[in-house]
């Protein structure tokens, strides 16, 4: 490459940064007091230069604001995603683009090694490994241990299953969890793995709860 | 926060057979109007009928509720409300009452204890109530319940000696099944003399699409002892339109619909344009806010009776979303994988798929 070439490709990516960087700051704008924004434009600034996505720390921000947090928190919440971010980076490498990093860093959060990380994408060379690190990421999300949730994604993804089966694999877990099922159990059922399934009966856990308006009039 | 306006006209046919008058077809108009914004509600209902002799009656609704933000668990509610009954043939009555109720409810059910005072016109002259009312109700899938129990004690203001208490009580069900509704109730009224009554009520309505139903009902209910207003039994057909929420665009509703409580699911119209629609049978304000919205609270649209959609930009991928019901907290809609969110909360994880 000359000396002009480099000189222009030098040009163009910063051009694309400070515009990206930018977008980001216009999109922040009014949802966070002047010093936490900064403080987040900073952390931006920091995945820009080591090539990584920024919109999930924009977005981590403004839900931040959206529900309230202390500025403080917003920061300590960007940051650590920006943290797992660059785990999931480290472990799926310079081809994963920003989707697939995003679930690597979810399932970094969620508890998964790397060692399984890399194995779940190692097992669909290829293909994107957005799915299958999003299931396994929400299968532990769902009360599935990591280590489990893992083998039932590899036991799909080595078996060439589509990302359609993933996803099912996802729903009907889900599903058989909200019947009752143990989490282990209905992730051993749904992904080939037959076991003893005890009657469903057990109680679901309990959510965040919302009163109904009792109708103020009388009834008929 | 934006308000939500929906409204609903009834158009019906049917039989009435008061107690204290022979029975009467009878056509009439019901229309309903129901005003909410965050956790304020305001409802109007009225019916206008027609008796086959030339005679005719009219009975107006209104009510107001306010209700507290959620606190373990724990809500308070106050309301008020107007009731205005007028019949040619029979009697005129009216009441005029401010409640106040706490409730405490999980995620599918709850209890409440309450009580009212009033002042109640029974054609001749005012009388004080005061009434007393606790109840439960379960949430099942696609099954509600409910039962209730009221004390009702009204007297002259010419002094105590003319008080009369009565007991009311009934136990209620609502099923869905696809454009399918059904109600129940059972119950009784008591005043510990000879005038107990069996009451009873069933209902259903069929939705031919989210703007038109057929409806269908019939029951027994029982004298209204402080309004003077006599008992009797009734069957009725007919029709119910739909349309408002002004707001909701022509959204589809062939598809299946999810009839799980609570549950949240996606539709993709277009390669970014995606209908996100939840389930909250007895929700009156749904809204949804998540990355794809910039975390912005998005409001819902009631398309069907407990069912609500909206229409955003999602791209395909991993997406945060919490649902809002009822301006209280942010939830996870069942179904979705739940996460610390960083924020002392939760945040619900959708995968959209092409």
């Amino acid at each position: 490459m000359n000396g002009l070439m480099r000189f222009l490709v030098f040009g163009l990516t910063l051009s694309v940064g400070a515009g990206s960087l930018i977008a980001q700051e216009s999109r922040l704008a009014g949802r966070l007091d002047s010093a936490t924004q900064r403080r987040v434009e900073q952390l931006i600034g920091s995945a820009l230069a080591d090539e990584l996505p920024t919109e999930p720390l924009v977005d981590k921000a403004l839900e931040g604001a959206s529900k309230g947090a202390p500025g403080d928190q917003i920061v300590q919440a960007v940051a650590r995603l920006l943290a797992d971010i660059q785990v999931a980076r480290s472990i799926l490498g310079g081809e994963a683009d920003d989707y697939e990093l995003l679930a690597g860093a979810g399932a970094v959060r969620a508890g998964a090694s790397a060692e399984r990380i890399e194995t779940v994408v190692l097992s669909r060379p290829n293909m994107s490994s957005l799915v299958p690190l999003a299931v396994l990421t929400d299968l532990v999300a769902l009360g599935v241990p990591p280590g489990t949730a893992a083998s039932a994604v590899l036991a799909l993804t080595e078996s060439g299953a589509s990302d359609a089966e993933l996803d099912n694999l996802l729903r009907n877990v889900s599903s058989d969890i909200q019947a009752g099922y143990p989490p282990v159990q209905a992730t051993a059922i749904r992904s080939g793995s037959p076991s003893i399934v005890p009657p469903p009966g057990g109680v679901l856990p309990p959510a965040v709860g919302i009163p109904p308006v009792a109708a103020p009039v009388r009834d008929q | 926060m934006d308000a939500q306006v929906v409204a609903s006209i009834d158009f019906g046919a049917g039989s009435i057979d008061y107690e204290d008058a022979p029975a009467f077809y009878v056509y009439s108009i019901s229309p309903r109007v129901s005003f909410t914004e965050g956790v304020a509600r305001v409802v109007s209902a009225a019916t206008f009928s027609r008796f086959e002799n030339e005679g005719w009656g009219t009975r107006i609704l209104a009510a107001a509720s306010l209700l507290s933000p959620a606190a373990h668990g724990f809500r308070a509610e106050f309301s008020v409300l107007g009731e205005a009954n007028s019949n040619r043939i029979t009697t005129a009555g009216s009441e005029f009452a401010a409640q106040g109720r706490a409730h405490y409810a999980s995620r599918n059910r709850g209890v409440w204890v309450g009580a009212s005072g009033a002042r109640v016109w029974n054609g001749l002259f005012w009388q004080n109530l005061v009434r007393q009312d606790a109840g439960l109700w379960l949430n099942l899938r696609n099954v509600e319940t409910r039962i209730v129990v009221v004390r009702s004690r009204y007297e002259t203001e010419a002094g105590a000696d003319d008080g009369k208490s009565y007991f009311r009580t009934e136990s209620s069900f609502r099923y869905f099944w696809r454009s399918l509704e059904l109600e129940g109730s059972i119950g009784g009224q008591f005043d510990g003399a000879a005038a107990n009554v069996l009451i009873w009520a069933a209902g259903a309505n069929f939705w031919l699409n989210h703007r038109m139903a057929l409806v269908a009902s019939a029951g027994k209910y029982a004298v209204d002892p402080a309004q003077a207003l006599p008992g009797g039994s009734y069957m009725t057909f007919g029709m119910r339109l739909a349309p408002v929420p002004f707001t909701a665009s022509p959204a589809r509703v062939a598809r299946p619909i999810p009839r799980r409580s609570r549950a949240l699911s996606v539709f993709s119209e277009s390669d970014s344009l995606r209908t996100f629609r939840f389930v909250g049978p007895r929700a009156t304000v749904v809204e949804l806010s998540g990355s794809f919205t910039d975390w912005w609270p998005v409001r819902m649209i009631e398309v069907a009776p407990g069912v609500w959609e909206v229409r955003v930009q999602a791209s395909e991928g991993s997406h945060l979303l919490n649902v809002r019901v009822d301006g209280g907290e942010w939830m996870v809609p069942e179904g979705l994988a739940a996460i610390d969110d960083d924020f002392n909360g939760r945040v619900g994880r959708i995968l959209i798929t092409r």
